[in-house]
């Protein structure tokens, strides 16, 4: 019924719907992805992997900066630019534009988090050449048409009211808010309401001039193309952009202290079932020790059906749809949030056991068939994500952005199989910590006591 | 369509196919489409248990993917035990004598592979996507539950607190999906597709063993089943393992599918839903209309040009009637799928501006669609509306997981293999009277629901 209008919006607002959270590590046999590594004549480097399943080719990029860089007072500035990037370029106005688009089929799509711009391209094989000019046109020539900007002002500002009634946008807003009080991350990366209806037309192209630069690129290309050409491709869309325009910096993050038993926050909706989150500082991606702390998260309830989080909440008790462990990472922190939803009259409960799950992790580790288990999960599903041009091009950029080699892949197999059991109960004291834990309630919870 | 963990979109990449006819785009030189179907080829061959299995070996990575789609879902079930599908669904989950309940996902989350399954009104599949080398073991499992399911009343009490957890989540949470089950009554009536995939409450709240049970015994059969593995494997190597594991099922008499063609009674009519947790208005109405299987079954490709032409994103009529032009709305679409053993629905939708009525977008919709019906469509519509269609079926072959949704849903609806790959040529031929006869006959307003989400207190 109204399927069709839901998934429309969810893709007129990609931007709204862009996360904070970056680049889980997955890796495959190395056999599987023959990556080369070059440059353009223009200086560009790129990732490529030739693949003749399809006449399709996906490019997966992003530029560094995000909303954190979004002026005081213009909050969701980067998200709203990215939004109207094929809102009308060069000659074409909007509807040209959109147009044109289908007459070729090419895909593009652009987003923001706290810490980068991001954008991807499908297009077919035979239509290379006139999807990478839109993509050219949309980077270089955006027009910023006052129309079209009224319109995805309204379009965003909507989404936004929506969002303050859906309870998990709204616990994970509160909880950024909590976890990092005065540092930048601490804004939603969508913007506000005040923020969006702020922002000028100068502020739109101020933004895409800083944004595209070419020293802030990462890029991979995952097809039916020549090496030759997807170098030509690549300069075709971004050998034009600014060599440079300063760095996009954010400032260190140092988490709270804490405190004895952590805070609770309690924010109330008029909706069945309550969103509960439980986050704490966790590490950045490039911290010598991220594979304990990857295969500690599998085992808390990072691997689907077969966490203990899951076992706990939902097989044992029926307590919840889902109960799940994540690692996000950030240019400049890192966080763990256990999540799970459940009914109002049974979230006490819920986060009694979630509690319990993290401090027994954090003082006993996991068992050695834990280990071994987790090792075989996050060894062999490397593979699972290489099933379109698409997930193959969005590993690569992923890897890029984490500072990984194009050799990571052959590396990666024995970086997860020397972590030993001492590495993940280190790596749970570490960050499981009650004192540093933000536990955030969406919804009209019984039988909890906000400590603020 | 509701999976163990999460809300897809019913069919949506079952819907798109391709085309092969020659294009022409505005302004610019003919240009044309390359001509291919929506998967790779497909292998195909039956066991004498009546299993059909089709196999679509794909090379890109050392990875397989295994779905089995049971020829039942919600529509199938007795009055009274809404919900039963989509329980039995989970218990699936809950062990036979060879693999312990719970067992299954954390035996495929070891050697690194994934798993889920989802169910519809028409079908409940399962699925597993492993390393090349576990196929083996999948197959194994997948075949073992297809006849040795224990349903025990120990493991089937707290999947029910989950299977109310999940309706909570993903329909009373949220008010759209609150309205869509009223709308869907409405439309249908209080059976089959007119009754929630997952159930209604004081009736999920009643299902027992002996409900699972049953359920289990009439429909899962090889004979009610089609098995589709798709990846880094061979039609050979497929048949040994379905030979081994598939082939000792026995038959099963199944009863016979059927879908009332009574639908309409009451239409037209208006329901809303006024939530205090609405901010954006939407108002939409939905059409009965036909599916490739039942009504005037011939209409079913011209719609799916229709639905493109109407309101196929942002080049579509209607949003740029009154997205762009009117500044009424802040989105406006259209919607259609033929794959359905029943009556199926035409949707147009529209999200208004905050101060703008209800009745000024009701009335702007109907406006575009009476001077799209009186003026008809253009040539240059009809290619953009193929050429839509067309595009999203070769990038349907870019997935592996795309061919076994295709192939699976295609048929456990009701359709054969030849519809797959007849599918491009069917949309091509479509012609501008072909699409304009069809729309007139659907969208009648006699045989629709207007639905209106509104905030509380709104006039």
């Amino acid at each position: 019924m109204r399927k069709s209008m839901m998934s429309w919006t969810r893709r007129a607002l990609a931007g709204l719907a862009a996360l904070t959270f970056v680049a889980l590590a997955v890796a495959a046999p190395a056999a599987a992805v023959d990556i080369k590594a070059l440059t353009t004549p223009a200086g560009i480097k790129l990732w490529l992997v030739e693949d003749r399943t399809a006449p399709v080719i996906s490019i997966s990029y992003s530029f560094d900066g995000g909303s954190a860089q979004d002026p005081v007072g213009k909050e969701g500035l980067a998200q709203l630019m990215a939004a109207l990037l094929d809102q009308g370029a060069g000659p074409y106005d909007a509807p040209a534009f959109k147009s044109h688009q289908e007459d070729i089929a090419a895909r593009l799509n652009f987003g923001v988090s706290v810490d980068r711009f991001s954008g991807t391209v499908r297009m077919l094989r035979d239509y290379r050449e006139p999807s990478i000019d839109l993509l050219r046109l949309a980077l270089h020539e955006p027009r910023f048409d006052a129309d079209a900007v009224q319109r995805v002002q309204r379009q965003f500002v909507s989404g936004l009211r929506r969002s303050e009634q859906q309870p998990n946008a709204v616990a994970g807003r509160t909880l950024a808010r909590a976890m990092f009080g005065q540092h930048v991350y601490a804004r939603p990366a969508d913007g506000t309401i005040a923020g969006i209806e702020a922002i000028t037309i100068e502020d739109l192209k101020g933004q895409a001039k800083r944004q595209f630069a070419r020293d802030r690129l990462r890029l991979a290309i995952v097809g039916d193309v020549t090496e030759a050409e997807a170098v030509a491709l690549v300069d075709r869309a971004f050998g034009d952009l600014s060599a440079s325009t300063g760095p996009a910096d954010v400032a260190p993050w140092t988490p709270d202290a804490g405190r004895p038993g952590g805070r609770t926050l309690v924010v109330e909706r008029d909706v069945p079932q309550s969103v509960v989150l439980i986050t704490m500082p966790a590490i950045k991606r490039d911290d010598p020790d991220w594979y304990a702390a990857l295969i500690m998260n599998h085992v808390l309830g990072g691997g689907g059906f077969s966490g203990r989080l899951m076992n706990e909440v939902r097989e044992k008790r029926g307590l919840a749809y889902g109960a799940y462990s994540r690692l996000s990472t950030y240019r400049e922190a890192g966080l763990l949030t256990a999540s799970a939803g459940t009914a109002n009259e049974r979230v006490a409960q819920t986060i009694q056991i979630m509690r319990e799950q993290l401090a027994l992790m954090a003082r006993d580790g996991i068992t050695e068939t834990e280990l071994t288990d987790a090792k075989a999960y996050l060894n062999g599903s490397l593979a699972l994500t290489l099933d379109s041009t698409s997930s193959i091009a969005g590993l690569l950029h992923s890897m890029q952005v984490d500072g990984l080699p194009p050799d990571h892949l052959l590396r990666r197999k024995a970086l997860i199989d020397r972590v030993t059991l001492a590495d993940v109960k280190r790596m749970a004291a570490r960050i499981l910590r009650e004192d540093a834990a933000v536990t955030v309630v969406v919804g009209k919870p019984q039988g909890v006591t906000p400590t603020e | 369509m509701l999976t163990r963990r999460n809300l897809l979109t019913a069919g949506s990449v079952a819907s798109l196919f391709g085309l092969g006819a020659p294009l022409v785009a505005r302004g610019q030189t003919p240009v044309s489409m390359p001509v291919l179907a929506p998967t790779l080829p497909a292998h195909t061959f039956e066991l004498a248990n009546g299993l059909q299995v089709i196999v679509l070996p794909s090379a890109r990575a050392p990875i397989v993917t295994q779905m089995v789609w049971y020829k039942v879902g919600s529509a199938d079930e007795p009055p009274g035990k809404s919900g039963i599908a989509h329980f039995l669904e989970h218990l699936m989950f809950k062990g036979t004598p060879n693999v312990p309940a719970g067992e299954f996902s954390k035996v495929i989350s070891r050697v690194g592979g994934r798993d889920n399954a989802f169910t519809s009104y028409d079908y409940t599949a399962y699925h597993q996507t492993v390393a090349a080398d576990q196929l083996d073991m999948v197959m194994r499992m997948e075949a073992d539950r297809m006849a040795n399911l224990i349903v025990a009343e120990k493991e089937l009490l707290p999947e029910r607190d989950v299977v109310l957890e999940e309706r909570r989540q993903v329909v009373e949470s949220r008010p759209s999906a609150l309205l869509d089950e009223v709308t869907r009554e409405a439309l249908f009536g209080r059976q089959g597709y007119g009754i929630p995939v997952i159930g209604f409450p004081q009736e999920i709240r009643e299902l027992g063993v002996a409900d699972a049970k049953a359920f289990y015994d009439h429909h899962y059969a090889p004979n009610n089943a089609i098995l589709i593995v798709a990846g880094d494997t061979t039609v050979d190597g497929v048949r040994a393992l379905a030979d081994k594991y598939y082939a000792p099922i026995a038959r099963k008499d199944v009863p016979a599918r059927t879908r009332s063609d009574a639908v309409g009674d009451g239409l037209p009519r208006r329901v809303e839903r006024r939530d205090r947790r609405v901010t954006q208005p939407e108002w939409s109405r939905d059409y009965l209309a036909p599916s490739y299987r039942m009504g005037e079954t011939q209409q079913a490709y011209a719609l799916q040009v229709f639905a493109q032409v109407l309101g196929g994103g942002q080049t579509g009529r209607l949003y740029r009637a009154l997205v762009l032009d009117q500044k009424i709305a802040l989105d406006a679409s259209a919607g259609y799928s033929a794959q359905s053993l029943g009556w199926a629905s035409f949707g147009v939708g529209v999200s208004t501006v905050p101060k703008r009525s209800m009745d000024e977008a009701a009335a702007a919709v109907q406006q575009v669609i009476d001077q799209t019906l009186r003026d008809g469509v253009s040539e240059e519509d009809l290619l953009r509306a193929k050429r839509r269609l067309l595009a999203a079926a070769i990038y349907a072959r870019d997935s592996l997981a795309s061919g076994p949704r295709i192939y699976g849903s295609t048929l456990t609806t009701g359709g054969g293999l030849a519809e797959v790959a007849d599918w491009p040529a069917r949309i091509g031929a479509v012609t501008r009277e072909q699409v304009m006869s069809a729309a007139s006959a659907v969208l009648v307003e006699a045989r629709s629901v207007t639905s209106l989400l509104l905030p509380e207190g709104a006039g």
